[in-house]
């Protein structure tokens, strides 16, 4: 399956797939991982049984709790925790597709990346081996060496001498917080025409939180106006993401995203609960339900945030809280 | 027919479908109409001093909870104000009008500009989540009577004895107020072999879906009641889907949490296997084993399944003498 998979990512990368490839694709996996993905077998039992073609999605709070994975786990990357304190795991047999499906989407992108000179707000993969997003920021530049993220906060001084002292297109990986802290210095330098900044995340358990315009606004007030902004949207329960170079986060063809009325689990149009159908989970589970909201067009998805009143109740979620 | 009796005759022949109650027409009436069976006005007490204003708090998930004080009070010539709740004001305001001529009052504001309403009471009584209580006590004079009620919930622990029975009643209980309130019972732990319950309840839940069909989710309702379901597919059974399922599942799985019609069935041994439970703020205990066995919980009301949401009249709500405690 993995092989199958892997060459289905590697068609898209100059080819879109057209929907019954897709289709196929996806019922070929939703079988294989009903047999070699015990927990998604008895998760999805149900639906399996009455002949149901799409994948069951499966919550991501149930990855704090089970594992999902086909085989001995290769390759762990762990959730943060910051909204529940309890950490969700992926698990997966290796990162090969994992890796594939991150370089394939960003070859697909309508700009370059100067992924030879990238400077890293992120975690490093070598420090924190279990976070996602530094092997996404390793897989999209392998020779990273500048990380200013370190355990006890961000070293924006130093970030600041490295990009004034820079004189090409440089990539910058940052989190939302990473480049608030940047900001929050006040320091200004224009990058080189040709530079890149990648931003991600929000402000999940954070006491300081900035709106998003404001923080691009001042991104480029400080960084230059000639860098170009790219947002990415993704989490540690999918190998595949979605980026945003100002059209509008769009999801590569092998992650399907659609949404569901968060009432009724039903499939919706309009404002809904996002749920991934994503391929490039093919050792792991490849069907997610969030907890995000947001608005799907096609490959294209506008987000709107967290469901509210995730927080659990006693009594009931409905008794007022005071206002 | 007394005038009280005759006002909550005029609230119970009133449309509840039309409150938006969050529950479907069929669950809002079959609420309004035991709320108001259960008001025995012959058992009504009468203290000696009665406050001379009452402000009532209300809270949004059981819109009936004020009609007993209501009718109590109102009966005691008490000036009755309520709160109505920001989220669904409808139902006090319904109230105010079926005890008009009580000249009881529902102001439909906010909790901060509800907050003058505190000058003009002689005594609060109050529903709602704990923090919004303890909020709400920062503002009350010290020397100012108050029965302040946080969220509860309710729980029944059972032999599976009579199965059908005891299955139907356990869902009679789940499903007045589609499980939100502080008597709906969020967990079954059943002593001993626990399948065949698991599957009668399953089927009364059903049964009971078409004729009471459940209401509208929150999105976070929702969202949990399929995190639920996925737990116990994982670790156990589950029949149904959102807004209507019966879970079997190990008691270490054990949330309290309160969704909509999903009904969790704990299989145990013996008592000691959820000693761990004891602490948690248990409002009722429905059960058809000796009240003395569960004890332990510390929850207030022990009653057989099937009366968790008929409480009496004259009972101690969360172990507090409401009318005594205002009427001081």
């Amino acid at each position: 399956m993995k092989t199958r998979i892997e060459a289905f990512i590697r068609s898209c990368e100059h080819e879109t797939p057209t929907e019954s490839t897709l289709d196929r694709i996806q019922a070929e996996l939703f079988e294989w991982q009903q047999s070699n993905v015990s927990n998604y077998g008895r998760f999805s039992q149900l639906e399996s049984n009455l002949g149901c073609q799409n994948p069951t999605p499966v919550p991501t709070p149930l990855f704090q709790r089970f594992r999902f994975c086909a085989g001995e786990a290769q390759i762990v990357f762990r959730t943060s925790g910051t909204t529940t304190g309890r950490r969700g795991v992926h698990a997966m047999p290796d990162s090969d597709v994992y890796e594939l499906s991150i370089r394939t989407a960003i070859q697909r992108l309508p700009l370059h990346i100067p992924t030879e000179n990238t400077v890293s707000l992120c975690p490093n993969v070598a420090e924190f081996p279990d976070s996602s997003l530094g092997h996404m920021v390793a897989t999209i530049s392998p020779h990273t060496q500048h990380f200013f993220s370190q355990e006890n906060g961000l070293d924006a001084q130093g970030c600041w001498r490295f990009i004034q002292a820079n004189t090409t297109p440089l990539f910058l990986a940052s989190t939302a917080l990473g480049l608030a802290d940047l900001l929050a210095t006040g320091n200004t330098h224009a990058l080189p025409v040709g530079s890149v900044l990648m931003l991600t995340g929000g402000y999940k358990g954070q006491k300081r939180s900035i709106p998003e315009e404001k923080l691009h606004e001042a991104a480029a007030l400080q960084l230059g106006p000639h860098t170009q902004l790219v947002r990415e949207y993704g989490m540690t329960e999918l190998s595949s993401q979605l980026w945003d170079t100002g059209e509008g986060y769009v999801a590569p063809p092998w992650l399907r995203v659609y949404t569901i009325d968060p009432s009724t689990g039903k499939r919706c149009n309009g404002i809904g609960q996002l749920c991934f159908i994503d391929l490039a989970n093919w050792g792991s589970c490849m069907a997610i339900e969030t907890m995000d909201l947001g608005i799907v067009d096609g490959n294209k998805v506008e987000l709107i945030g967290r469901i509210p009143g995730m927080k659990a109740r006693g009594c009931s979620l409905h008794i007022e809280e005071w206002s | 027919m007394t005038s009280v009796q005759k006002a909550i005759h005029k609230w119970a022949s009133m449309d509840a479908s039309l409150w938006e109650t969050g529950l479907s027409p069929a669950g809002a009436r079959h609420a309004q109409r035991t709320a108001a069976e259960l008001i025995d006005t012959s058992l009504f007490r009468t203290p000696d001093a009665p406050p001379k204003r009452l402000l009532i708090w209300c809270a949004s998930n059981v819109f009936t909870a004020p009609l007993e004080w209501v009718a109590q009070f109102a009966a005691l010539g008490t000036q009755v104000t309520l709160k109505a709740p920001s989220a669904c004001p409808t139902p006090a305001e319904a109230i105010a009008e079926a005890f008009e001529d009580f000249g009881v009052i529902a102001h439909r504001v906010d909790h901060t500009n509800a907050l003058p309403l505190i000058d003009d009471c002689d005594a609060v009584l109050a529903f709602g989540s704990d923090e919004a209580l303890q909020n709400l006590e920062k503002h009350l004079p010290e020397h100012l009577p108050r029965s302040l009620h946080g969220h509860r919930a309710s729980l029944a622990v059972v032999r599976p004895t009579s199965i059908e029975e005891t299955a139907r009643n356990i869902v009679e209980d789940a499903v007045l107020y589609d499980g939100r309130g502080c008597m709906s019972p969020i967990a079954v732990f059943c002593l001993g072999e626990a399948e065949g319950l698991f599957e009668a309840v399953h089927d009364a839940l059903q049964e009971q879906g078409q004729r009471i069909p459940v209401g509208q989710l929150s999105a976070a309702e929702g969202a949990h009641s399929r995190r639920r379901l996925g737990v116990a597919r994982l670790t156990g059974r589950a029949l149904g889907q959102t807004g209507g399922a019966t879970l079997l599942i190990d008691p270490q799985e054990f949330e309290f949490l309160a969704l909509p019609r999903i009904l969790p069935i704990h299989p145990i041994q013996h008592l000691d296997e959820i000693a761990h439970l004891y602490p948690h703020p248990w409002s009722s205990c429905a059960t058809n084993l000796s009240p003395e066995d569960v004890l332990a919980f510390g929850a207030h009301r022990i009653c057989k399944p099937g009366e968790l949401q008929r409480p009496p009249i004259n009972r101690l709500h969360d172990g507090i003498d409401v009318i005594t405690t205002l009427c001081e």
